[in-house]
């Protein structure tokens, strides 16, 4: 028999409700799990930084956010979203945040007082400058303040969420001498650079030469336990009782993935089935069917991402791997591409190539030489959507 | 005392919290919510859908007033808001410049996004400020997706704000994972008042105007079938059910009929409204849906009758499904290729066929149901719509008649 029929949790007892809240971030510290991934934050934070990975709405914000807060007792942290429709728009922002920071603040305060004019942020080759037009010098030729020397002095660490939309704005060229601006400098001086992104960055910067240094910190779905803990409080925030055969069931269905948890829930405290045994299950395919997670974007995103001929590719790895029950090799994946079409056929290092980056775009996880959906859940998702049965 | 279906926000608290029916745990949830962002850094962003005249606002009104009623909650929340009727919005700068000025915040005529995004911070100190946006969808689609980008992160990066926003159907810019604020809101559903909550309403505004025989009747067994017939007509609406109670007195509650046609007269002015700012040949298919015959028809049906092409009727079909002028439907079993459509409001197809026939099809219609929630026989009435015989059909089976029956004579079936 499956583990997973048979497997009922134990709920700890004390745990205290929390409200669902799909999509947006809460208190920090009611992060509910993510302890390895934080612990591996905080070593990467002294090392020179992290590049945090997972797909869209896994709770990467979150997570920086938590260790944000985290950061206050020691050093400083300053947080800005990339996600912005212009590279003016992204540099106001961080102004603002960089005075809205104590240490930060005083120093750009004592240089636009020293030269008599107000600062505009600039970002490029250089990293981040400050520039303005003197007004008190004797020179009074614009003067320049290196943001980063003083960032690097008031020891801050530096959170850029949304990183691949900023390298958009900034086109590959900028973005990459941005980024390398920013190593050579936590090379020479330790400045600590954190990243996110749901977008793989390798959409947006072609060389990854700039920030090959960070430690990687991948977001997946939760741990099953830190799983059970989030769907138990979830349960008492919406004052249904978190029976061991409920929670065990939200956290199969969703494949623990936390924004998947928390939807579910919130679905449920508008539903009068509640006592119906395949309750969390029928939320499930409701959501999948109608589209409500958009799930259908894992179908229209792959010819975004690939070539025609990749994305024939990647849809037969795809098809197979939904419905193997076991991690599918990559020979096995060269042959059904080679069999269903002769024309498709990949090289070694192309099938490598399109399984790599099936992984990085958040298809595809690796299990020893062979890989699987990146969730039960993703697996069950593409056999709807490709009628896989 | 005055009721103001159309504009709760007009009316005060006290009048709104009175007629508060059937929305305990929908209010509990957003008390909840602001209290939670007025207290800590969680920011559940919240969107209630529902239709038109679901109560979106009336519920707004009486969740912020609770909010301000509870000295924790309002000490630490500013709220500013973007009215369900304002013009002009047409991009995130008239945003950030429209919910200054409900803050009373001076920004004269300065468009600079950063300076309006920092004169809203510092204007509420340390607080959560509150955006309470009406019609979303509306506002979203002026902003396009720069604006959309620029509300996001610097929702994201101040961390300081909560989003309370309205819409009347959900749409492609919250369901696509390309867009920035996919997944960013919770959906909350509203879903219409049960015959039970109508009841109770109706019962309340009798009080209220002192119609304490009218009130006592709604209490009884024959006020209660009374109000299970006309909840099938309300379809859920509380403003259908508060123009309602304009028109109810202890006879016209018995009878039914009188009280149904002064509903549908007052509806006009509004429905008309409604149907001028459509499109023409939307126009065309909402009144053919209304007046055709039956209630609900095919593409192709709708295609022949109206003379649009099959292409033009699908497109105008999906358009006003998404804002829910119409619903579809399928045979439950069988041949799944036709798609039916109807419209979702019944007094929207009563309201066409009183202006274009009479109120003969509205009369039989609540003779019907009258008769059968109060169990005794359904009498053989003049019918020239055919209205009977389709419901013979779907009584003896016939999956399609069901479907082409009025929604509002399902219960017949059971």
């Amino acid at each position: 028999m499956d583990e997973n029929t048979t497997w009922l949790p134990e709920i700890p007892e004390g745990l205290e409700p929390l409200s669902p809240n799909p999509g947006g971030p809460g208190e920090p510290d009611d992060l509910v799990g993510r302890e390895q991934e934080l612990a591996r934050l905080h070593k990467a934070v002294l090392a020179g930084g992290a590049h945090v990975i997972g797909d869209r709405r896994m709770g990467k914000t979150w997570l920086v956010k938590k260790l944000q807060n985290d950061l206050k007792e020691t050093v400083t942290a300053i947080y800005i979203s990339g996600e912005t429709s212009s590279l003016d728009v992204f540099t106001d922002r961080l102004l603002k945040e960089l005075r809205g920071n104590r240490r930060v603040r005083d120093g750009i305060k004592k240089w636009e007082m020293e030269i008599g004019g107000e600062a505009k942020l600039n970002i490029g080759v250089a990293g981040l400058t400050l520039t303005a037009k003197a007004t008190k010098a004797a020179d009074q030729a614009p003067k320049q303040l290196d943001v980063l020397d003083l960032l690097v002095s008031q020891r801050v660490v530096l959170i850029i969420d949304e990183i691949t939309r900023l390298c958009q704005s900034l086109g590959p060229d900028d973005a990459r001498e941005f980024l390398s601006g920013l190593r050579s400098r936590r090379q020479s001086h330790g400045l600590p650079l954190i990243i996110s992104g749901s977008i793989g960055l390798h959409h947006a910067l072609p060389d990854f030469t700039p920030v090959n240094d960070l430690w990687e910190v991948k977001v997946g779905p939760l741990g099953r336990d830190e799983a059970v803990i989030l769907a138990a409080r979830l349960l008492l925030g919406i004052e249904v009782e978190p029976t061991p055969q409920l929670v065990a069931d939200i956290v199969l269905e969703t494949s623990a993935i936390p924004y998947y948890i928390q939807g579910v829930v919130d679905k449920l405290q508008y539903r009068k089935d509640l006592d119906s045994p395949t309750i969390v299950s029928d939320v499930v395919t409701e959501c999948i069917a109608d589209n409500s997670w958009d799930t259908e974007h894992y179908l229209t995103r792959l010819s975004e991402y690939y070539d025609p001929k990749g994305v024939a590719c990647a849809r037969i790895v795809l098809d197979m791997v939904a419905v193997s029950e076991k991690p599918v090799s990559i020979d096995a994946l060269g042959a059904r591409i080679t069999a269903s079409d002769p024309d498709l056929a990949l090289t070694r290092d192309e099938l490598l190539d399109l399984i790599n980056n099936l992984e990085k775009d958040h298809y595809l996880a690796r299990v020893g030489d062979a890989d699987t959906m990146a969730s039960p859940l993703l697996a069950r998702i593409w056999r709807f959507h490709r009628r896989l049965g | 005392m005055t009721v103001r279906p159309f504009t709760p926000t007009q009316e005060s608290v006290e009048d709104l919290e009175r007629r508060t029916v059937g929305r305990d745990r929908l209010l509990g949830v957003l008390s909840g919510r602001l209290r939670l962002a007025a207290t800590t850094r969680t920011r559940q962003h919240t969107l209630l859908i529902g239709p038109r005249g679901s109560g979106k606002t009336h519920l707004l009104q009486v969740a912020l007033s609770r909010a301000q009623a509870d000295p924790e909650t309002a000490q630490g929340l500013a709220i500013a808001r973007v009215a369900e009727d304002a013009v002009g919005v047409n991009s995130y700068v008239d945003l950030l410049r429209e919910l200054a000025r409900s803050l009373g915040v001076g920004v004269d005529r300065e468009r600079n996004q950063g300076v309006l995004e920092r004169a809203l911070l510092d204007a509420v100190g340390e607080r959560t400020l509150v955006f309470v946006i009406e019609n979303l969808d509306r506002v979203f689609r002026s902003l396009d997706t720069p604006g959309q980008e620029d509300l996001r992160s610097w929702v994201e990066t101040s961390g300081r704000i909560l989003i309370l926003a309205t819409t009347p159907a959900l749409f492609k810019s919250l369901q696509n994972r390309k867009k920035p604020w996919f997944g960013g809101l919770i959906e909350t559903p509203l879903e219409g008042l049960s015959a039970e909550d109508g009841r109770e309403l109706l019962t309340r505004i009798a009080a209220d105007r002192g119609d304490q025989a009218l009130a006592d009747e709604l209490q009884s067994d024959r006020g209660l079938a009374r109000v299970q017939a006309l909840s099938q007509l309300t379809a859920g609406s509380p403003r259908i059910w508060m123009l309602l109670s304009d028109c109810l007195d202890v006879e016209s509650l018995d009878d039914l009929i009188p009280a149904v046609e002064s509903l549908v007269e007052g509806l006009s002015p509004y429905y008309q409204s409604l149907l001028w700012d459509l499109p023409d040949n939307h126009q065309a298919i909402v009144r053919l849906l209304a007046e055709g015959p039956s209630a609900a028809l095919t593409a192709s049906e709708i295609s022949a009758e109206t003379g649009l092409t099959q292409q033009t009727v699908s497109k105008a079909l999906g358009l006003l499904k998404e804002n829910r002028w119409v619903r579809d439907e399928k045979l439950p079993t069988g041949d799944q290729r036709p798609t039916w459509y109807s419209l979702r409001e019944p007094m929207l197809r009563h309201h066409f066929q009183w202006r274009a026939t009479g109120g003969e099809s509205l009369r039989l219609t609540t003779g019907l149901l009258r008769e059968w929630y109060d169990h005794t026989d359904i009498q053989q009435n003049s019918d020239q719509s055919g209205l009977t015989q389709l419901l013979e059909s779907a009584r003896a089976g016939d999956q399609e008649a069901r479907i082409r029956l009025p929604a509002e004579l399902r219960p017949l079936l059971s």
